[in-house]
């Protein structure tokens, strides 16, 4: 006899004097103790249509493939992209409520444009409407820290080839004063033109030259490495400069300045932390769209708020204030000069790598704080809210079993643990850039909000 | 000799894991030459030269993963292929440092057993059937010991159990045995062919015990819950297990136990035994079933007589075990003129019903039913904690109209682990204060367990012997040997 007990641990001892084999759940009321939110989610277990649900999300989720096939300017391939348009990280946000690194951003991408000539333009521009904010995430997008592209930005494209669906997201510019961290002096905008006159043009052709560059072994391969795909990236960074540099090196024509594209990502610590994004976004919106799915498939944030975004609710955006991590400041800055959280990065974690792949990177804890023990832990428990274990994205300290993937928006609210993010942490103010590295946890009342909204959808629908 | 070769695309595994699986196949019955790697050139060249590639692993990519066997028969070489896929996907063992956290969720517990077959229930009402819901999806029974469950969450519950084949018992189920293990309170009972379903604890108790003490044995006891059988439910745990046991190769005979349900629902539970084909006792507790039962049930109106008819026993169980009425008379003779009542305390609800039936109005009773929820709430069971029942034994024997008091002790898995020892001073004491008000005071036990019980029946017996108590050998005895004493005194 193999049973579980959730309850009284007498009845799980007196199995156990009988010799049956027996799981105690470490149980706490669901819903954190509240009623609604217990009696809601009471109705979504054992419920066939959502084990339906689940399972044909999961699917879609670990037979993604992504293959990076080419690198262009937004405004060519970024479905619904125009002139005019400013994708940002995270849930919508008008540019009165932006955050300051968001902000600082923002005009930096329109003195990059050319659409306007100092910060006063700008300001005028964004807030006469003549400017289109939009979420990177409408429009297969992702961006980290502030997110924000514009129409010439060189992007990358990821083609999901199991479903055919593609992603894009834009190329890491390295540390220090940069776009991402609401940087807008000259130096980023001549970086920003070099990235998109001299990098992109080679490392397009290169890409174009080797078929297509499957992303998912790199990473599982910088799993092995001690990566985790979100804020540790060097293994990948090694392996991606590795694959490209024979290509790159028989262009024909040469690149312009082929040695300073090598030393740019070889210097690059994170080059590839938005080939990891979009891997994770395009495998994540394969997985999109499938109802009555509680598979979370996106949790990303502007700066002010956090949403989430759940498979069988498409298109819908789930929100809570978004939180200032917890973690190591750099000499000089504290808690009081950070920015809340911002990024659309947090799409590593929605598909199993970042935080809930801290076990595979250790080293992390120097970065984010903690021991090596917190890293394991933190990846067990991640196991406790996901579906399953990725197939691929494996973590050799525990056994190589694979990383918890697949947040199940139902076990989150059961047992009350949220989503665990490690991430960069911005000066409020724009320009300054980075000044620590923690962790931060999903709000709690997006997963609440979700739940409400897939119980109202469920009674509404015709039975 | 046959050679097995699948191709797996795109399924990455670690070496070392590949190497390990490669090392299990090579070892399995009938196999001469196995190989689990992926396809990269190199490895095509090894299983080219081993003799373990065809035209399918010919063609496969470098990260496809290729398990080939070459083994004396296709079946050898199809069933090392399963054991590898299984081997595969079996999941990793965590043997990092530091302890892995217990699970968080009945979902997650799963996983960490992934062959459980039930889950134990027993958190708080409000959140009882959701953790069954979730116990449902993820393929387990579920013993569901909670009370204060709504009974449209319990109709839900059943109806969702039916459409996987699963069992909800409950809600407020105390006692099942399956495959052999006792849960909630349960005795240690033989194994045997009578399958058991009943929307009673301690009913089911003391025909699993009666059994055992007959020389036969549990197949399984199926607990229902006590609303089971009521209009609202329509019997849905009741024809459930019934299924069960009419499909279980253990069981030959079937017990159905019931307190008094909605007479459609009674009628329609032994259509469902008629169905199971097999032969059937019904005891539907003060019941009396008009029309005469189906052929193939035989009707008992005891707890006794269920075990009894279920051995396949002619006739009725002894109204009182040898020797008995000469007790009973004798106590009866030391009564004072206004001793006229029996005195039940009871610890199991239907052992109390019972009793109360088996005396029906040929004597005064007063019965208590301590198990009842006015006298449960804020402490434990009485079956667990006998410090109640000790301070009414007291009051009772205070009562000059009380001719013998009628005492259930139950023994077995979740009571207490020493209920004759807690017992017997209190009934040395209640014995003393009557004596001091010029009584007798009798005390009539019956012991609900068996040998095999953890506290043990026999020790149990010594103990309530010594301390002046008449034993019984059923709880319907019992009840009789009271009676004999009450009545006895005119």
């Amino acid at each position: 006899m193999k049973a579980i007990n959730v309850g009284v641990p007498t009845f799980a001892q007196a199995l156990v004097a009988q010799g049956a084999a027996v799981e105690q759940v470490d149980w706490r009321p669901p819903g954190r103790g509240d009623p609604a939110v217990a009696a809601r989610l009471a109705r979504l277990w054992g419920d066939p249509a959502v084990e339906a649900a689940n399972r044909e999300a999961w699917d879609r989720l670990t037979s993604a493939e992504p293959v990076l096939v080419d690198l262009r300017p937004a405004g060519e391939v970024v479905p619904g992209m125009t002139r005019d348009t400013i994708l940002h990280a995270g849930p919508p946000i008008a540019w009165e409520r932006m955050c300051g690194p968001m902000r600082g951003a923002v005009i930096g991408a329109l003195l990059y444009e050319g659409l306007a000539r100092d910060e006063r333009e700008v300001a005028a521009l964004a807030a006469s409407g003549a400017v289109r904010f939009d979420p990177c995430h409408h429009h297969r997008a992702v961006g980290p820290m502030a997110g924000v592209t514009s129409a010439s930005m060189p992007v990358y494209v990821v083609e999901e080839r199991t479903r055919g669906g593609r992603a894009y997201v834009n190329l890491n510019e390295g540390l220090g004063k940069v776009l991402r961290y609401g940087a807008y002096s000259q130096d980023v905008l001549d970086r920003l033109r070099w990235l998109e006159r001299i990098l992109a043009p080679p490392l397009a052709r290169a890409i174009q030259a080797s078929g297509g560059v499957e992303l998912r072994p790199i990473l599982a391969e910088a799993l092995h490495m001690g990566d985790e795909g979100h804020n540790r990236n060097r293994a990948a960074g090694g392996q991606f400069l590795k694959l490209m540099a024979p290509y790159l090196a028989a262009l024909d024509p040469p690149a312009a300045d082929l040695a300073g594209v090598l030393r740019f990502m070889a210097d690059n610590q994170h080059f590839t932390l938005q080939l990891s994004m979009a891997s994770c976004k395009a495998a994540l919106d394969a997985a999109d769209g499938v109802p009555g799915s509680t598979l979370v498939t996106a949790m990303a944030r502007n700066g002010v708020e956090f949403g989430i975004r759940l498979s069988g609710l498409p298109g819908r955006w789930f929100t809570a204030p978004a939180a200032v991590p917890e973690g190591l400041w750099f000499p000089g800055y504290s808690a009081a000069d950070a920015n809340p959280d911002v990024g659309d990065s947090a799409i590593t974690e929605t598909a199993g790598l970042g935080g809930f792949a801290m076990a595979a990177a250790p080293a992390i804890v120097q970065f984010v704080g903690g021991t090596v023990d917190d890293a394991l832990r933190y990846t067990r428990e991640m196991y406790e809210i996901t579906l399953g274990e990725n197939p691929v994205y494996q973590v050799p300290a525990l056994g190589f079993r694979g990383t918890p993937t697949g947040i199940d928006l139902r076990l989150v609210l059961q047992t009350g643990i949220q989503p665990l993010i490690n991430t960069g942490v911005a000066h409020r103010e724009p320009g300054i850039g980075q000044i620590g590295a923690g962790l931060v946890r999903a709000p709690w009342e997006c997963f609440v909000d979700a739940l409400a909204a897939i119980d109202a959808e469920s009674r509404a629908a015709p039975q | 000799m046959a050679l097995a070769v699948a191709v797996h695309p795109r399924a990455y595994h670690d070496s070392v894991t590949l190497m390990q699986v490669s090392a299990a196949l090579a070892a399995a019955p009938g196999v001469e030459a196995a190989a689990v790697v992926m396809a990269t050139p190199l490895n095509r060249d090894y299983l080219r030269d081993s003799g373990l590639l065809d035209a399918a692993a010919e063609g496969a990519a470098p990260d496809d993963l290729v398990i080939a066997v070459r083994a004396t028969t296709a079946e050898q070489a199809a069933a090392a292929q399963a054991r590898a896929l299984a081997l595969l996907s079996g999941g990793a063992r965590d043997t990092a440092p530091g302890a892995p956290q217990p699970p968080r969720s009945l979902t997650a517990a799963r996983r960490r057993l992934p062959d459980a077959s039930l889950a134990l229930v027993s958190v708080p009402g409000p959140y009882a059937a959701g953790e069954a819901r979730q116990a449902l999806g993820a393929g387990l029974d579920v013993f569901l010991f909670s009370d204060n469950v709504p009974v449209e969450d319990e109709v839900v519950l059943k109806r969702l159990a039916d459409e996987r084949g699963l069992l909800v018992m409950g809600p407020e189920c105390g006692t099942a045995i399956l495959d052999g293990v006792g849960l909630g309170f349960a005795n240690r009972v033989r194994r045997g062919s009578v399958g058991l379903v009943g929307a009673s604890g301690t009913g089911l108790q003391e025909i699993s015990v009666l059994l055992h003490r007959w020389d036969g044995g549990v197949s399984q006891a199926i607990g229902t819950g006590g609303r089971d059988l009521s209009a609202a439910v329509g019997g849905l745990a009741t024809r459930a297990a019934l299924r069960r046991l009419a499909a279980d190769p253990h069981t030959e005979t079937i017990g159905l136990i019931s307190k008094p349900p909605s007479e459609a629902v009674a009628r329609a539970a032994l259509g469902w035994l008629v169905a199971g084909g097999k032969p059937a006792v019904a005891c539907f507790l003060g019941v009396d079933l008009a029309e005469s039962p189906p052929p193939g049930v035989a009707v008992a109106h005891t707890l006794e007589e269920t075990a009894w008819r279920a051995l396949g026993r002619g006739g009725a169980p002894p109204a009182l075990a040898p020797g008995l009425s000469e007790e009973a008379a004798a106590a009866a003779v030391r009564l004072a003129p206004g001793q006229r009542v029996v005195a039940g305390l009871f610890s199991g609800g239907t052992l109390c019903g019972e009793a109360a039936l088996v005396l029906g109005d040929r004597v005064p009773t007063r019965f208590v039913d301590l198990g009842e929820a006015e006298y449960t709430v804020g402490r434990p069971h009485p079956i667990i904690d006998p410090t109640l029942r000790a301070q009414h034994l007291l009051a009772l024997a205070a009562d000059p109209a009380v001719a013998v008091v009628l005492l259930d002790v139950v023994l077995g898995y979740g009571a207490h682990p020493d209920p004759a020892g807690a017992l017997a001073g209190p009934i040395g004491e209640a014995r003393a204060l009557a004596e001091r008000g010029g009584r007798y005071l009798p005390v009539v036990a019956y012991l609900c367990g068996t040998d095999d019980d953890p506290q043990g029946r026999a020790a149990q017996t010594a103990t309530l012997r010594q301390a002046g108590a008449l034993l019984a050998e059923t709880n319907a005895m019992a009840a009789r040997l009271a009676g004999a004493i009450a009545g006895g005194s005119r």
